[in-house]
């Protein structure tokens, strides 16, 4: 069965915390490389392991994995910034 | 970054070489130190590439290590690698069973015995075919951060 590609923010999120490659590992419970192949979407993680990522980061699963290809969050906020202001 | 399918090719061929200069050796039949070199110095390139190749990369402990020790990545690529090679390894000794049965069944080369080294060889391959496997899918090794 051919998977479908996911796409993630993991790269973004970690960047934004300060945190290498090695802590982020430690802290979800695999090998550095594993990450390196995360933030590049070259594997799709489990369903436990991506929630495991989720619980770190916060953030729910949909919020950092996608099956399509993920704007920047900049963009997201932008768009929430300038509909709030309409209605203002 | 290192070119882990170069050090492959090199590997495997100084394996070969090395199987072919100790046969005549062995079997007495070429009396040179042309091929008493050729054997040591293909042993010789077998050990050196095998060290960046297995050791520094860290294929062979991901091959190697307990499954309690990997992570769900490592587990699937060490399961598929495992399952491959143990495709081609059955290949390669069929192969060379065939080979050793034709050429005495048909008289071509009666002396053609399995020689130490080859078992030796067929030895080492089953440990590092499942690593060639996955330095092969992944060619260049990225360092981690």
């Amino acid at each position: 069965m051919k998977t479908r590609k996911l796409y993630n923010r993991i790269k973004s999120l970690r960047v934004e915390r300060g945190l290498s490659r090695k802590q982020l590992a430690d802290q979800i419970g695999v090998n550095p490389q594993t990450v390196g192949y995360l933030e590049r979407q070259d594997y799709n993680p489990s369903l436990d392991l991506a929630f495991r990522i989720s619980e770190f980061f916060e953030f729910p699963v949909e919020f950092i994995f996608s099956t399509c290809v993920m704007k920047p969050v900049s963009e997201g906020l932008r768009n929430t910034i300038s509909s709030s202001l309409q209605f203002n | 970054m290192k070119n882990l399918k170069l050090l492959t090719v090199i590997n495997l061929a100084a394996l070969l070489v090395m199987n072919i200069a100790f046969y005549f050796v062995f079997r007495g039949r070429v009396a040179s130190h042309l091929y008493d070199g050729a054997g040591i110095a293909s042993l010789v390139v077998v050990a050196v590439t095998f060290i960046p190749l297995f050791r520094k990369s860290g294929i062979w402990k991901l091959t190697h290590a307990k499954a309690d020790k990997l992570d769900e990545r490592e587990l699937a690529l060490t399961h598929w690698a495992l399952s491959e090679s143990y495709g081609w390894f059955a290949v390669i000794c069929l192969v060379i069973m065939l080979v050793f049965s034709f050429t005495g069944r048909m008289n071509i080369c009666p002396q053609f015995t399995i020689s130490m080294p080859l078992v030796a060889s067929l030895i080492y391959l089953s440990h590092v075919l499942p690593g060639v496997m996955i330095a092969w899918k992944h060619g260049i090794q990225e360092q981690s951060e």
